[in-house]
C-alpha cells in the first residue's frame, strides 16, 4: 500500500475517504446516543432524573429531538454515501471485498478462543481486517439499516401512521430504543476496548485521524496482509 | 324546587302506576299513598270511591307548610338545572376499586370547577341534548355545537365568517401537549387520556344507574354486578376509528338462530319452556315450605347438599348454613336444629333386631342412637349403655335443655382396653368399667325399640307425603329397601292415623340402597328436587352468576324439542353462544361456539367522556411508558367477558379488542433483549480473554 515501504516506518491503512467516513459516523452515531439517553429515559419514571438533568442543558425535550434529528441526518448521509463508496468506486469495492466474511473468519474465532483458553500457543494471524473487525463493520452495518428505517417511522409518525398501520409503527419504536442499547453497549465497551484501552493501544490508536500505523503493528495484527 | 325532587320517590309511584302523582310525591308537595296498580283496569279516576279497602285508590295527602295563606305553593324552577339532578340517571359506581377512593380522588375536573352537566349538555325547546362528542356538528348540521365539544372549548374553532378565532368558553386552559408526539392526536381522542377512570391490570367493573337502578329505593341492585358493565376499554371509535375508552358489556338472552341471525326469545316464554330449570332456588324453597306444612315434622326440613344445609327463610328466600355432617352420599334431604341436621326421617322399618343386637359391622350412626335411646329406655344396663367398636366408644348424649323436642346424640370418644378385642358389641359402661350386654337382652330391647318406632316412622313419612302431595307434587314417593311408599289420597277420608294411609308396594325401578324422597315417573323413581336443580344450586348458591352449562343445556334441549322453524334454540352470553354442537368432539353433543362470522354474541360498547383529569392526572402524564411500556394497562389490560354464565372464559388484552397481535410485539422484545444479552456477554467474554492472555504474555513472554 505504501508507494516506498522499506524506507518508512508506517504503512498507510486507511485512506482520506475511508477516515472521513468514520469521522462523520462517529461523531453523528456520539451525538445520537448522547441526545437518545435523555429521550430513552422521559417516560420511564425511574430513570427521571436523567432526562430532568439533561432537559435544561438542551433548552427542552423539543430541542434534545431537534439535535437527535440533525445527528441522524449525518448518519444518513454517511450511509448513503458509504453505499456509493462501496458499488461505484474501486477502493470501496476492494474495501468492502476484504469486509465480508469468509470461511477463515470463523476459523479464526475458534482458533482465537482456543488461544483465550490455552489451548493454542499462538493466536490466528489475520488478513487486512481481522474478524472482530469485521464484526465491528457489520454490526454497524446492521445497525444503521435498523436505526435509520425505524428513527424514520418515528420522525415522519404522520407519514408512517397514514401509509402503515400502528404495529409497524409501535414495532419500530421498540426496536429502534432497543437496537439502541445494543449499539450503545457494543460501541462503548467493545469498539472502545479495541481501540482505545486495550493495552497495546492505549489510550487511543490514531489511525482514524492519520490513517498510518507502525510496520511492528502491522507485522503483530495483520501479518497476512503484510506479506501481500 | 330542584333541589328539592327525590328522583327516588319518583320511580317507587311509577312503578306503583301512581304516573298521574308521580310528580306531586317526588316534589314533596305531599304524600302519596295506594298504588293505582292494585286498582281495577277499567277504574276511572272519576269513579265513586269503593268500599271495598283493598280497592282503595291513590290519595295525596298535602304537605300544609308548602303552601301560603291564599293557598299557593312557591316553584322555585331553576333554569341552571344542579348536576345532582341528573345524577339520579347518569351516575356509575366503580364496583372493584377500593371504596376509600371516593375521597382520595376528585371528581370531573369540571364539575371540581363549579361547572354543572348542563353547562356543557346544553338543549333549546326541541329538548335535543348536545353530547358533545366530535362528529356532533356534522351530524346535527349546526356548526355551534362544535364549541361544546372538548377541543371547542380549549382550542377554540374558527367559527366567524371573517376567520376570527372565537377562542374557548369560559376561559378553558389551552393545552400544551408539550413534546407529545402529533400522532397521538390523530389516533386518540381527547377522552382517550383525559377521560373515566384510570385502567388497571385488569378492567374494572362498574355499576351505572340506568343498569343497576342505582339511587332508586328498594330497586338498585348492590349486591349484584349484573348486568357486568367494564371500564375503561380501549376501543376504536366509529367514525374515525381513533381510540378512545369505553364501558363494555356483554349481552346475555336466549335466543333462535336462524341464518347467522339471532332473534331473541321473550324472557316470559323461556320461563314457560325451561320451567324450573332456571331457578333451582324458587324449586327448593317451595319443596322445602310443603314439607314444613306436614304435621307430622316438628323441626324445620333442610335440604343437605355439598356441605350446606339450605332452608326455607320465608317469603320465598332460601337460607344456607355450614353443615358438616354427613348424612349420606349426595343430596339429602333432612331436618334442621339449631344448625345440626338429621334425616328427615330415621326410618327403622328396614333394622333387623337379630343384625343389630350382635353386629357384623359397624351400625350407622343414626341405629346406634336409637338402640342406645332404648336400651337406656329399658334400664337395660347398670350404669350406661354404650356400644364399643374398635377402640371407640359410642355413647348417647341427651340434651343438655328441657325442651323435649331437642335431639340426643351419640358421641364417639377413644377407648383403650386390654379386656375388649371384640370388633363391635353394645355394652354397659360402669365406673369407667365396660362389661358386654347379654345379645338376647339387647335384642329384646331392640324389638320393643322398634315396635315401638315403626308406625311413628310410617306417620311421618306419610305425614310429609301427604303435605308434598298437598303441595302438588302429587307422584310424591318414598323408596327404601325395594319398597315404594306412596300416599292413597281416596283412603285419606276414612283412616284415623296417617300412617295407614301410606301405601306400600315393591320398587321395580332398580336398586335403591339409601332411603330416598323421589318423585315417579313411569314406575322410575327420579329424585325429588332434580339433579341437574342440586347441582346448579350447588354451584351457584351465593354466587352473583346464576346459569350453569348443564341447565343451559336442559333449557336448550326444551328448546329444540319443539318446533325449530323459528331456528335453533341458542344461549348467548359473555361474547359467544351456546347451543347444541353436532360433533361428537362436544360434551354431549353441546357447546359454545364464537364464529367471528356471528354478530350477534359481540360485546356491546358506548364511550366514556365523563370524569375528566387533568393535564397532571392524565394518561401519560408520567411518560410514555405509561402506555408505551410491556405492561402498561393501556395496551395490555385484561378485559374479562362476563355473564351470568358459570363458565369462566379466557380474558382479553385490551390490545387484541383493538384489533392489534400482541404475540409478535412481545416476541420482538424478547428476542432483542436475548439479542443484547448474548452478544454482550460474548463480547465482554473475549474482551477477557484477550486480556487475561495479554496479561500471562507480558509475565511470561514464552508463552
Amino acid at each position: 500500500m505504501n508507494p516506498d515501504p522499506n524506507e518508512s516506518r508506517y504503512v498507510m491503512r486507511f485512506s482520506l475517504e475511508f477516515r472521513v467516513q468514520h469521522i462523520v459516523l462517529f461523531v453523528s452515531t456520539l451525538a445520537l446516543i448522547v441526545t437518545g439517553i435523555p429521550m430513552w429515559c422521559i417516560g420511564r419514571p425511574e430513570y427521571t432524573f436523567w432526562s430532568q438533568a439533561a432537559r435544561p442543558f438542551y433548552g427542552g425535550i423539543d430541542a434534545i429531538r431537534q439535535v437527535h434529528r440533525w445527528a441522524a441526518v449525518g448518519l444518513i448521509v454517511v450511509s448513503i454515501y458509504h453505499i456509493y463508496y462501496i458499488l461505484l468506486t474501486r477502493e470501496g469495492r476492494r474495501e468492502f471485498w476484504e469486509l465480508l466474511p469468509k470461511p477463515k473468519d470463523f476459523v479464526d474465532v475458534a482458533r482465537n478462543s482456543f488461544y483465550f483458553l490455552h489451548l493454542r500457543k499462538a493466536p490466528p494471524r489475520f488478513g487486512r481486517y481481522s474478524y472482530f473487525e469485521k464484526f465491528d463493520y457489520w454490526a454497524v452495518y446492521w445497525g444503521c439499516v435498523i436505526m435509520i428505517g425505524s428513527g424514520l417511522t418515528l420522525w415522519f409518525d404522520r407519514y408512517a401512521l397514514t401509509h402503515i398501520s400502528w404495529f409497524p409503527y409501535e414495532l419500530s419504536r421498540l426496536i429502534h430504543s432497543d437496537e439502541a442499547i445494543l449499539a450503545a453497549l457494543a460501541l462503548l465497551i467493545w469498539h472502545f476496548y479495541n481501540v482505545h484501552f486495550n493495552p497495546s493501544v492505549f489510550p487511543g490508536a490514531m489511525t482514524w485521524w492519520h490513517g498510518r500505523i507502525t510496520r511492528e503493528e502491522m507485522q503483530e495484527k495483520h501479518p497476512l496482509e503484510q506479506r501481500r | 324546587m330542584a333541589g328539592r325532587q327525590n328522583q327516588s320517590e319518583w320511580a317507587i309511584q311509577c312503578a306503583r302506576e301512581n304516573f298521574r302523582w308521580a310528580a306531586t310525591a317526588a316534589s314533596g308537595v305531599g304524600v302519596v299513598e295506594n298504588t293505582a296498580a292494585a286498582m281495577d283496569n277499567a277504574w276511572s279516576l272519576a269513579d265513586p270511591a269503593s268500599e271495598d279497602a283493598t280497592d282503595e285508590p291513590p290519595t295525596v295527602d298535602y304537605n300544609q307548610a308548602r303552601f301560603d295563606s291564599k293557598h299557593r305553593v312557591f316553584f322555585d324552577i331553576s333554569r341552571r338545572m344542579p348536576a345532582e339532578r341528573c345524577y339520579f340517571c347518569h351516575s356509575v359506581s366503580d364496583s372493584a376499586a377500593d371504596p376509600r377512593n371516593a375521597w382520595r380522588h376528585d371528581p370531573d375536573v369540571h364539575v371540581a370547577r363549579g361547572m354543572a352537566c348542563a353547562d356543557c349538555h346544553r338543549n333549546g325547546l326541541n329538548h335535543m341534548m348536545v353530547r358533545g362528542y366530535d362528529g356532533e356538528p356534522a351530524a346535527e348540521g349546526d356548526p355551534a355545537v362544535k364549541t361544546l365539544t372538548c377541543e371547542g372549548c380549549h382550542l377554540g374553532e374558527e367559527l366567524e365568517p371573517n376567520g376570527q378565532t372565537m377562542g374557548g368558553r369560559l376561559a378553558a386552559p389551552r393545552p400544551k401537549h408539550e413534546g407529545l408526539p402529533v400522532v397521538h392526536f390523530q389516533k386518540m381522542t381527547c377522552t382517550a387520556c383525559h377521560s373515566g377512570p384510570a385502567p388497571d391490570k385488569e378492567a374494572h367493573r362498574v355499576r351505572t344507574s340506568r343498569a343497576n337502578r342505582l339511587g332508586i329505593h328498594g330497586k338498585a341492585t348492590w349486591e349484584t354486578d349484573m348486568p357486568f358493565i367494564v371500564a375503561p376499554v380501549y376501543l376504536r371509535q366509529t367514525p374515525d376509528s381513533r381510540i378512545a375508552p369505553h364501558y363494555m358489556t356483554w349481552p346475555a338472552y336466549w335466543a333462535r338462530i336462524k341464518d347467522g341471525k339471532a332473534n331473541v326469545i321473550p324472557p316470559e316464554d323461556v320461563v314457560k319452556v325451561a320451567g324450573d330449570f332456571l331457578n333451582p332456588e324458587t324449586h327448593l324453597v317451595a319443596i322445602l315450605e310443603a314439607m314444613n306444612q306436614s304435621e307430622t315434622l316438628a323441626d324445620t326440613p333442610a335440604f343437605v347438599d355439598g356441605g350446606k344445609a339450605f332452608r326455607a327463610g320465608g317469603y320465598g328466600t332460601l337460607l344456607a348454613s355450614e353443615c358438616k355432617e354427613n348424612l349420606g352420599a349426595g343430596p339429602q334431604w333432612a331436618r334442621w336444629q339449631n344448625g345440626a341436621v338429621q334425616p328427615l326421617v330415621i326410618d327403622v322399618q328396614t333394622w333387623k333386631a337379630d343384625e343389630l343386637a350382635a353386629p357384623s359391622k359397624l351400625p350407622d350412626t343414626f341405629q346406634i342412637l336409637r338402640v342406645l335411646e332404648g336400651l337406656k329406655y329399658d334400664n337395660a344396663a347398670e350404669g350406661e349403655p354404650v356400644f364399643a367398636s374398635e377402640g371407640k366408644l359410642h355413647r348417647l348424649v341427651e340434651p343438655a335443655s328441657n325442651d323435649a323436642s331437642a335431639w340426643s346424640k351419640v358421641a364417639v370418644a377413644e377407648y383403650t382396653s386390654d379386656t375388649l378385642k371384640v370388633k363391635a358389641l353394645w355394652g354397659d359402661l360402669k365406673e369407667g368399667k365396660l362389661t358386654p350386654l347379654a345379645t338376647d337382652a339387647v335384642k329384646a330391647s331392640i324389638q320393643t325399640m322398634l315396635e315401638r318406632e315403626t308406625p311413628a316412622c310410617s306417620a311421618a313419612i306419610a305425614g310429609i307425603l301427604l303435605a308434598l302431595k298437598q303441595a302438588g307434587i302429587a307422584e310424591a314417593a318414598y323408596v327404601n329397601g325395594g319398597k315404594v311408599f306412596t300416599i292413597a289420597s281416596d283412603k285419606l277420608g276414612e283412616v284415623e292415623t296417617l300412617d295407614q294411609a301410606l301405601v306400600e308396594a315393591d320398587y321395580a325401578g332398580g336398586q335403591i340402597e339409601t332411603p330416598t324422597w323421589a318423585v315417579m315417573k313411569e314406575g322410575k323413581a327420579s329424585p325429588l328436587l332434580p339433579d341437574v336443580l342440586s347441582e346448579a344450586l350447588k354451584e351457584t348458591y351465593g354466587q352473583e352468576k346464576c346459569l350453569t352449562l348443564d341447565q343451559i343445556r336442559q333449557v336448550l334441549m326444551s328448546l329444540d324439542s319443539g318446533d325449530k322453524s323459528q331456528g335453533e334454540g341458542a344461549y348467548v352470553s359473555n361474547g359467544f353462544y351456546y347451543h347444541h354442537v353436532p360433533t361428537t368432539r362436544a360434551r354431549n353433543g353441546f357447546g359454545w361456539t364464537n364464529s367471528p362470522e356471528a354478530e350477534f354474541p359481540r360485546p356491546y360498547s358506548w364511550p366514556i367522556a365523563h370524569d375528566v383529569r387533568p393535564a397532571g392526572q392524565s394518561l401519560g402524564a408520567r411518560g410514555c411508558q405509561e402506555c408505551h411500556a410491556m405492561d402498561a394497562p393501556f395496551f395490555f389490560s385484561l378485559v374479562a367477558s362476563v355473564g351470568p354464565t358459570m363458565t369462566v372464559f379466557q380474558k382479553a388484552e385490551m390490545l387484541d379488542l383493538m384489533g392489534r397481535d400482541v404475540k409478535i410485539f412481545v416476541k420482538t422484545s424478547s428476542f432483542f433483549k436475548w439479542l443484547i444479552i448474548v452478544t454482550m456477554s460474548l463480547l465482554v467474554l473475549h474482551i477477557v480473554g484477550d486480556l487475561l492472555r495479554r496479561l500471562g504474555r507480558r509475565q511470561n513472554p514464552k508463552n
